[in-house]
């Protein structure tokens, strides 16, 4: 039986990526005339990766282990939503496949929805807080980033021209 | 001797300059601004602050970068004598006597402490770096590839033996890194490798997005669903400055830290990581009444800050003479200095000494900024340290959004770095330490292009790996450390190094 959860998913977590590793080079040569192929190291390392992660499940079943522990699916789609909002918006972005473009923001919109998103992740933010917060770091940001270190990063939507 | 010296003196020369100064200070202080922040160890705030290094030249990136790092150092230091909190492993053992210390009213002697014997520390590791740098260069430009190849499979091994947590888990995520380091067309044959079909895989993965991913975004998840229990000292810090007592009391510890410290930071793996264990365990082992450590003795806070600090600055070795860096951080310096257009290694020093120079000037210099900018500052630092996490990551998730923008101009980098912080964060929850895989991703690249250069002669099969002495018997030893590793009498004691 497994006795260590987290190790046994560990385990197959690793199997699971070198096996899809090994599919997509399998057509690359392992070796070519004159040395090494640029199959060779891909197909090298999945393997060597998916020996170890069938040591990691031989040993968690055979002594104990950490459990595995419930994942916060609200926060990851909090946190890596306002990441995905920030770089959707940032210049705008064409996604073919859903018909869609978003439209190009700048840090000045981007900024506050991405702490505004992110910080609903802690059920102590309060809305008025992260908003006003939002906007002075985005301020601050505006001014470190693109007056002092001039980096392009799009400031306004380009309908005001800047 | 002499030609240390005017080799010093023109890194001096460059590092003087009112820009180069101005940058070292800067990158001190954001450095120690950031990395006080609870939770936020070196690995992130350079990963974060990297961005804001592009638009300098190589030798203001270079120095201002170090400056981040040894901030970042200085501030886990300070959050781990105040809040408990240790920003990454080096600093858990300054948790122990430096809080302690903190808790009895005398912070700010534990503060004024790590703060002499770190800088006391880097002024012998700058001159340990400067004295190294050209026989060591010399050593490395008698390297061939497969003795290159060779080296950094042993730093490998050492990366994974001294690893927190189970060996087999620290290999994969080593060799998970190099895998993720094959991804892109291949150098040679211009063949697809792993890209899925994806245009923006085409050049491989960009570095910081891996890091940022990983040590920014998923630490993030990680820390929102363990709300910390923040121990903020209350009471006063009390007078910086050490007593005569104190100072009697830290001196040998501090002079044995900087010795272990500057040699453990030479080794090609992360021996650097191990100095401030090395140091309280000796440090306890050698004091009369021993019962004293982890009740705020002053020797446990000043030598395993020593050593911490003088590992941290020699720990460049490798890097800067053999282009192999030991420890994520390093990592982390390829990846900068990739970026720059420059490629560490035994040509550096000799193509531009300025810059080589330079950039060891400037950790003396740094080291002698924090101490004077550090203890004026602690004030701030303390008020830093209590601003809620609600504000805090938010903050956070924005520098880094806006960093990993900035590196290209492409919103496509920002995605993918959310992808792996959802990577990364799987890696947590499944156990994995994931600091090897920074260190096999950036490894990986370089192994590959040594282990082709090896091959690349006629006849040549892996056997020939064995051809030169030493690549032979840098495999040996690696395989011999790796079997000692798995061994059960050594993987028990190996465990209870890092359970003090």
């Amino acid at each position: 039986m497994v006795k260590s959860p987290q190790d046994f998913a560990a385990g197959l977590f690793v199997i699971a990526i070198a096996a899809v590793a090994w599919l997509v080079v399998l057509p690359l040569p392992f070796t070519q005339t004159g040395g090494v192929g640029s199959g060779m190291l891909p197909k090298a390392v999945a393997t060597i990766l998916a020996g170890l992660g069938a040591v990691i499940i031989v040993g968690s079943l055979l002594s104990e282990g950490e459990r595995l522990t419930r994942w916060s699916f609200r926060n990851i789609a909090l946190v890596l939503g306002a990441i995905m909002v920030f770089a959707l918006t940032i210049r705008g972005f064409n996604l073919p496949l859903l018909g869609l473009t978003v439209p190009a923001l700048g840090l000045a919109v981007a900024g506050p929805a991405t702490i505004l998103i992110a910080g609903q992740a802690d059920r102590s933010t309060r809305l008025v807080e992260s908003l006003l917060f939002g906007v002075l770091l985005t301020a601050a940001c505006i001014v470190l980033f693109r007056l002092m270190l001039r980096l392009p990063i799009p400031v306004f939507p380009p309908l005001l021209g800047y | 001797m002499l030609e240390v010296l005017a080799n010093l003196g023109l890194g001096f020369a460059v590092a003087l300059t009112l820009k180069n100064l101005a940058l070292c200070f800067l990158g001190c202080l954001i450095g120690t601004l950031i990395g006080v922040l609870p939770g936020v160890g070196p690995i992130a705030t350079i990963a974060m602050l990297l961005p804001i290094t592009f638009g300098l030249d190589p030798i203001g990136a270079l120095i201002m970068l170090s400056g981040i790092y040894y901030g970042a150092q200085y501030g886990g230091s300070t959050t781990a004598i105040l809040v408990n909190i240790p920003g990454e492993a080096t600093s858990v053992v300054t948790t122990l006597d430096g809080h302690e210390m903190a808790k009895q009213g005398r912070a700010g002697v534990a503060l004024g402490t790590a703060a002499i014997a770190s800088f006391f520390a880097g002024t012998v590791a700058t001159l340990v770096v400067a004295g190294l740098a050209t026989p060591m260069t010399g050593l490395a430009l008698k390297f061939g590839p497969s003795d290159r190849f060779s080296l950094m499979v042993l730093g490998l091994v050492f990366a994974v033996v001294l690893a927190r947590g189970s060996i087999v888990k620290a290999l994969a995520m080593i060799t998970l890194g190099i895998l993720l380091s094959t991804v892109g067309t291949d150098g040679e044959t211009g063949e697809d490798r792993l890209t899925f079909g994806f245009d923006q895989f085409a050049d491989g993965i960009e570095f910081a997005v891996v890091a940022m991913g990983i040590f920014g975004f998923a630490e993030i998840l990680k820390n929102l669903e363990n709300p910390e229990a923040r121990d903020v000292v209350r009471g006063a810090i009390g007078r910086l400055l050490p007593s005569g007592t104190d100072l009697k009391a830290s001196a040998a510890p501090a002079a044995r830290g900087t010795l272990l410290g500057s040699f453990l930071g030479i080794l090609p793996g992360n021996g650097a990581v191990l100095a401030p264990f090395a140091s309280y365990t000796l440090e306890k082992r050698v004091a009369k009444d021993p019962s004293r450590f982890g009740r705020g003795a002053i020797e446990g806070v000043a030598g395993p800050e020593a050593a911490n600090n003088a590992g941290a600055q020699t720990s460049f070795i490798p890097l800067l003479t053999l282009g192999i860096p030991p420890n994520a951080v390093m990592a982390l310096m390829v990846g900068a200095m990739t970026i720059h257009g420059l490629i560490p290694g035994p040509q550096i020093m000799s193509k531009q000494p300025d810059l080589f120079w330079g950039l060891i000037a400037s950790m003396w210099l740094g080291n002698l900024m924090l101490l004077v900018i550090n203890l004026p500052l602690v004030g701030l630092w303390v008020r830093l340290l209590k601003v809620p996490y609600r504000l805090m990551f938010p903050a956070i998730l924005l520098f880094c959004c806006i960093g990993i923008y900035s590196i290209g101009n492409k919103p496509e980098d920002v995605m993918l770095t959310a992808a792996f912080g959802f990577i990364g964060y799987s890696l947590l929850k499944l156990g994995f330490e994931p600091a090897p895989l920074l260190l096999g991703f950036v490894l990986g690249k370089l192994m590959e292009e040594n282990l082709r250069q090896a091959m690349s002669k006629a006849g040549a099969t892996l056997v020939s790996l064995l051809d030169s002495n030493l690549s032979a018997g840098l495999l040996a030893f690696s395989a011999l450390l790796l079997l000692l590793a798995v061994l059960p009498a050594v993987r028990k004691s190996r465990e209870d190094a890092f359970q003090e």
